[in-house]
């Protein structure tokens, strides 16, 4: 966030003043304003009806500030002042990354805001789930089923009963399907909420009937980013299964950056998915 | 003071002047120009600089609370207890600093006694309100109210801030503890109790804030901020649940009033992320007109469409103090350790 620094841009501008013997006198300037070049747009708050879908989702985009503009992508591209111009709810049919930002002609564009929103391929509701260690108590929703049950959460992981909670260092889950199922991505839908403690966990494996068969490791988790839900998807090889083990493992420790530095950081999960 | 407002003016539109000179090949020219925020009777210019020390010999940690004396010092109160207290003039300039013995200071409230001025400092980690006088010296000590019968120890009570009536009534409420709003008698014995943890409309979820609405003399009115609700409760003296002002998707934390205005530090907002803050500011009916650092406010049908940040000012703003002239000075809590805003009404 850019402020505080003013001061010297104040200076610059008096010496343009007097440069052009305009009657300004910047002895009286004793009190520098903040300019609006140094403002940053809020991002786009993005709401969607559902983040996992069977058939279509719905987004809206909004920043009620006078004059901003609000443009989007939907093809994971940086958003620039050239994007799609937001006028009306955004229809999604497939599984895409919405990215947005905020423009305005006297202030500075916003970050992006970003969510990805999932088309539900394949139903694990009949599925049986065991989970090991059990989550926090205080975060465990309906308990195991809540993560096969095609409900997501919001990034407030307090509100409604999606997210479950674990301060582990391990998390493992086991699914057990009807009957053997091509699979060839198992996606796992996890929170980052740094300032909650809450980090991406550092690494995902599947095994099946003792066979490693994908896995996948987040080299970013310990950086500073804002809060976000993420689906992780994990490339499994290809075949039909009817048994999954998923190991989630968390970083060691909280990373020196954080204030709760070295201590074991929570993982949250709402959702495992399979396509 | 009259002056300064115009005199801000008169500066923002000698920048527009130059740049109608035709100097105006790389930028748009409103880039130059004085931020305005806020929205149609309540805007303000920025002063991000005010009240800025040097921060080895007056450090501040969390700003979270300012009033301002009768003399028209500006008096903060931060939980950093080399200096609890900083007492500025309306420029920014430091005339005073104490206090090393608050280290969970928290809120601060002034009242004016038959002419004497006293400061209650609500702490968090002391589990206790002092009142003190402006320059420090201990007068009372309101330890934490065993007679109520609601707290087991005095861990239980963490007092967040403080409202003192006309009578010299005290009000507590324990927003970071059990919820409760201890009601004292002008010498420090038990009146009241009422509140509590709950979802019912007369309990609370971090009952932060609390203040006498004496706006309307005949019909005296105690305002609680139930911040996790984003709701601001409307109780009698007494105690007794009138209704609840709704403002969705604003974690308000002290009311304050000023002429016929309320003023609410937001500290944040929408989904409750960090860094979302902005300012409130209500009519006399207790309708928000002015949100500055945050989203239009707009009703349908008196339901307020919820509020969001939109311009990033602000960071997490706790308190706001407001002068004679309605200019506001911003205190900010969990905000690297930088001093309070000043915002000029223009």
């Amino acid at each position: 966030m850019a402020y505080r620094n003013h001061r010297g841009k104040i200076a610059l501008w008096c010496a343009i003043f007097m440069g052009l013997s305009i009657s300004v006198s910047c002895q009286t300037q004793e009190v520098a304003l903040l300019v609006n070049s140094k403002i940053v747009l809020a991002p786009p708050i993005i709401q969607i009806d559902s983040l996992l879908f069977k058939e279509s989702a719905s987004a809206t985009l909004q920043l009620r500030q006078e004059g901003a503009t609000l443009r989007y992508t939907l093809d994971g591209s940086d958003v620039s002042t050239s994007a799609a111009l937001y006028q009306s709810p955004i229809v999604l049919k497939e599984t895409v990354e919405l990215k947005a930002k905020a423009f305005h002609s006297d202030f500075q564009a916003s970050e992006t805001a970003a969510i990805t929103t999932r088309k539900v391929k394949s139903d694990l509701g009949a599925a049986e789930i065991q989970i090991q260690p059990n989550p926090s108590k205080t975060y465990s929703a309906s308990g195991r089923k809540t993560l096969i049950d095609g409900q997501k959460g919001s990034t407030n992981f307090r509100r409604g009963n999606f997210w479950l909670g674990f301060q582990e260092s391990e998390i493992l889950v086991s699914l057990s399907l009807e009957q053997p199922t091509k699979i060839n991505k198992v996606v796992v839908s996890v929170l980052n909420d740094q300032d909650s403690w809450i980090f991406l966990p550092q690494k995902l494996t599947v095994v099946s009937n003792g066979i490693s068969v994908g896995s996948k490791v987040l080299e970013n988790c310990a950086e500073k980013t804002s809060k976000q839900t993420k689906f992780v998807e994990v490339d499994i090889a290809p075949g039909a299964y009817s048994t999954l083990l998923l190991t989630l493992s968390a970083m060691e420790g909280i990373p020196e950056w954080h204030a709760g530095k070295g201590t074991p950081p929570w993982t949250f999960i709402d959702e495992i998915l399979i396509e | 003071m009259i002056e300064r407002r115009n005199f801000i003016k008169k500066t923002g539109l000698a920048t527009a002047g130059l740049f109608s000179l035709g100097n105006t090949a790389a930028f748009p020219q409103n880039h130059f120009k004085d931020a305005v925020i806020g929205h149609g009777s309540h805007q303000y210019k920025i002063d991000l600089a005010w009240g800025e020390l040097n921060r080895k010999q007056f450090p501040v940690k969390d700003c979270h609370e300012m009033v301002q004396d009768s003399k028209g010092r500006i008096i903060l109160l931060t939980n950093h207890t080399q200096n609890n207290v900083l007492i500025y003039d309306k420029s920014g300039k430091l005339l005073d600093a104490w206090g090393k013995e608050y280290p969970g200071a928290h809120g601060l409230t002034l009242h004016d006694e038959n002419g004497t001025e006293f400061l209650y400092i609500a702490d968090n980690d002391r589990h206790e309100v002092i009142k003190t006088n402006l320059e420090g010296k201990v007068v009372q000590i309101f330890p934490y109210p065993k007679e109520t019968g609601k707290y087991e120890n005095k861990e239980a009570y963490i007092p967040t801030e403080t409202a003192i009536a006309a009578n010299g009534d005290l009000y507590v409420s324990d927003g970071y503890g059990s919820q409760y709003i201890i009601h004292y008698d002008s010498k420090g014995n038990l009146k009241n109790v009422f509140g509590g943890r709950g979802n019912e409309p007369h309990l609370f979820h971090n009952a932060h804030g609390i203040c006498i609405d004496d706006r309307d003399p005949k019909n005296i009115v105690v305002l609680v901020t139930a911040r996790q609700q984003n709701k601001l409760k409307r109780f009698t003296p007494e105690g007794d649940y009138i209704d609840s002002i709704d403002l969705p998707g604003a974690y308000i934390c002290r009311p304050v009033i000023h002429n016929k205005h309320i003023y609410l530090a937001t500290i944040w907002s929408g989904d409750g992320s960090e860094g979302t803050g902005f300012i409130s500011i209500l009519d006399e009916n207790n309708k928000l007109v002015s949100a500055p650092g945050g989203s239009t406010p707009i009703y349908n049908n008196e339901v307020l469409s919820p509020m969001h940040q939109t311009l990033r000012v602000f960071r997490h703003p706790h308190d706001v103090c407001v002068d004679e002239d309605e200019n506001l000075y911003v205190a900010q809590w969990n905000s690297w350790g930088t001093y309070p805003i000043k915002l000029y009404r223009v």
